[in-house]
């Protein structure tokens, strides 16, 4: 087992270069406080695209960056930091949906989709969450029939991280109802301009608002066989490896907002004056920064070892190599490990740093410790709630009769 | 075909370093290394020549055999090739035997164009692009903003105060640049990648460079820092004074200014 872990001086670099393209190209440009309406923000996200920042781990011949599951957590890491919003922007559209496509894809749809997306030419959207499909993610009702040279697609997709402007979007559907998730459920390539594909509409949300949140429909769609991601029936496997490196990078970039968030508190303490001195004097208000400090720098550094993890498990899979089913078992569980602590230790550092501003952290825009705390929410609910995370864990524990480190 | 060589100095990242009270020296352990400011905008100016009239764009610093990172940034920014200059007998090198080891270099890489950052941040001597020139026997044009190449003549703008000044100087030239550039890009992703895996770093030592042992490092320095002191930041403007008129008028002029001011010069 190999315990230390070390980012490369090019890392290390790339993660200067992300800050100091966020401080001075995106910070300026900002909406602060409650952003009114959903309006997707495209001139921060045309900057960041131009930055080569849409496309992290997917490897340079097809138009990403090449910088790995461990670079792709260091952006998202330093992206958070900025808004929880925008994270989630490149997030669902990197993670969930170009990664899939990248190790999934034939030569020919590498080429097609994948290159446009990491080169920030197009943006992609990832779709399995449906009405009665949320958590019970097996449950899918959106079909897909056999119709000559390709398919026929019907249903509803709901909760479309960048639905609404994605030029690509993975739809798994049914496509052998007798097999269920396991080989009867097909994720397929679906181009906005397909007859039958409708943006229904798009959610009022209390937090991340800068990301967009979509209703999808599709009201016999024909698809082309060409479309299909990787062979028919291999679909839930698809969205399952996409989650793993999706429930990481989430769990990093909630450690980065939190991060961000402590260190302004921490000024915020040496500032505010109580009783005659810096109420940051006071153990109480230290004890809390302390804890903060402590947890997020614990689970930083068990995120990051997740991350290498995946980076490992992605590059056997792209390459074609069967990954040992142990392997495969412990980055899942780790990855959900790294996503509940991740998005409940940053729930723990905003809240207590929402506590040591007072009522100045409840008023809007201040510090954005407002928007850090509508923000946050979601982290505990998306890419797979942390009950069906502990879920994942649970059972692998109890069937393995042990916790294997 | 222009054939670029940028001259560059990697700088603590935070110039707020502590200096030892025994040793008279800052602390730069565990500094983060950056390019100087200036010099990430000579680059920029740099590619942007040979993206105009074809060649290459090489940038060169003179620094420990460890730190790298510096041209990898340049690298990452576009440049096409870097050079480090390293060697156990360049350490405690001054301005002048710095410029020795720079020029040796430059004549080595057959540099049309020679560009640096006009001062560094740390070190705030302005002094080795002009001695650079100087041991070259090259023309220079400081502070510049903006260049155009016609021909084998490099057109220099400068800004000085609310006047834009248009400079001619002959190929091979060096040209320092100042802040009025704009800031410079940053480097992408793609680049960051690219510098570390289809561009290397060619390294050359001093024997590479057929210099003699006395006149580069702590013994080619003819001066010596004697100790650092942390002072009071400075509050307020930096004032800033122009002189005009020929060379022996304005040194007068200055010498005048320094003893009005205290300064203890014969």
């Amino acid at each position: 087992m190999v315990l230390e872990f070390q980012f490369t001086e090019q890392q290390e670099l790339f993660r200067q270069s992300v800050r100091e393209f966020i401080d001075h190209e995106l910070r300026p440009i900002m909406p602060r406080g409650f952003t009114e309406g959903h309006e997707f923000p495209w001139a921060i996200v045309r900057k960041i695209q131009k930055q080569g920042l849409m496309g992290v781990p997917i490897p340079r011949e097809y138009g990403g960056a090449g910088l790995g599951e461990v670079g792709y957590c260091i952006m998202l890491e330093e992206m958070a930091r900025l808004d929880g919003g925008i994270a989630t922007i490149v997030g669902a559209h990197t993670g969930i949906c170009v990664v899939p496509l990248w190790l999934f894809g034939t030569e020919e749809q590498r080429e097609k989709y994948v290159r446009p997306l990491a080169e920030g030419k197009a943006i992609g959207a990832f779709g399995l969450t449906e009405p009665e499909a949320g958590s019970d993610a097996a449950n899918i009702k959106t079909t897909a029939v056999k119709d000559g040279d390709g398919w026929r697609i019907n249903g509803s997709k709901i909760w479309i991280t960048n639905g609404d402007v994605a030029d690509y979007v993975m739809v798994s559907a049914v496509t052998d109802p007798a097999l269920g998730a396991r080989g009867g459920v097909t994720t397929f390539i679906v181009e906005k301009n397909f007859e039958g594909f409708k943006v229904v509409g798009v959610e009022d949300k209390m937090g991340i608002r800068l990301s967009t949140t979509a209703e999808l429909q599709f009201t016999d769609m024909w698809v082309p066989d060409s479309c299909v991601l990787g062979n028919v029936g291999e679909g839930f496997i698809a969205a399952l490896t996409a989650l793993d490196g999706g429930r990481v990078s989430l769990g990093v970039g909630n450690l980065g907002g939190a991060h961000a968030i402590l260190n302004r508190t921490i000024q915020y303490a040496r500032a505010r004056e109580q009783f005659g001195q810096p109420i940051g004097k006071q153990q109480a208000i230290q004890f809390m920064l302390a804890e903060c400090a402590a947890e997020i720098w614990a689970a930083r550094a068990a995120c990051y070892h997740a991350a290498q993890d995946v980076e490992n498990y992605y590059h056997m899979v792209a390459h074609g190599k069967s990954v040992p089913r142990p392997y495969r078992a412990k980055v899942s569980r780790q990855t959900a490990m790294a996503k509940i602590i991740g998005s409940e230790t940053a729930g723990r550092v905003i809240d207590r740093c929402l506590q040591i501003y007072g009522a100045r952290g409840f008023a809007e825009g201040f510090d954005d410790l407002e928007a850090a705390f509508r923000d946050h929410i979601i982290n505990e609910i998306y890419e797979g709630s942390n009950e069906i995370q502990r879920l994942i864990i649970g059972r692998e524990l109890y069937s393995t009769g042990e916790f294997i480190l | 075909m222009v054939n670029v060589v940028v001259c560059i100095k990697a700088v603590p990242s935070d110039l707020n370093v502590a200096v030892s009270r025994r040793t008279g020296e800052p602390i730069l352990e565990g500094t983060r290394w950056v390019i100087n400011n200036w010099e990430k905008r000579a680059i920029a100016l740099g590619i942007e020549l040979v993206k105009n009239h074809g060649g290459a764009c090489t940038v060169v610093t003179m620094d420990e055999e460890s730190s790298k990172v510096a041209l990898r940034e340049a690298l990452a920014l576009g440049a096409d090739k870097a050079v480090l200059l390293t060697d156990k007998s360049f350490e405690g090198a001054d301005t002048l035997a710095t410029a020795r080891v720079l020029s040796a270099a430059l004549t080595k890489l057959r540099a049309d164009v020679v560009l640096t950052g006009s001062r560094t941040a740390d070190r705030r001597s302005a002094q080795v692009g002009p001695m650079v020139a100087q041991l070259l026997n090259i023309p220079a044009v400081t502070f510049a903003e903006s260049t155009e190449l016609k021909g084998k003549t490099l057109h220099v703008t400068k800004r000085i105060g609310t006047k834009l000044a248009t400079y001619e100087a002959p190929l091979p030239c060096l040209v320092s640049v100042g802040a009025d550039r704009a800031a410079p890009a940053i480097a992408t992703a793609w680049g960051i990648y690219d510098a570390y895996t289809t561009k290397d770093i060619i390294v050359w030592n001093r024997r590479d460079l057929d210099l003699h042992e006395d006149s580069v490092g702590r013994e080619g320095s003819p001066t010596r820092v004697r100790r650092f002191e942390k002072v009071q930041e400075r509050k307020g403007p930096i004032e800033c004074e122009f002189f005009e008129g020929d060379a022996d008028d304005v040194a007068r002029q200055f010498v005048r200014r320094l003893k009005s001011r205290g300064g203890n010069i014969r």
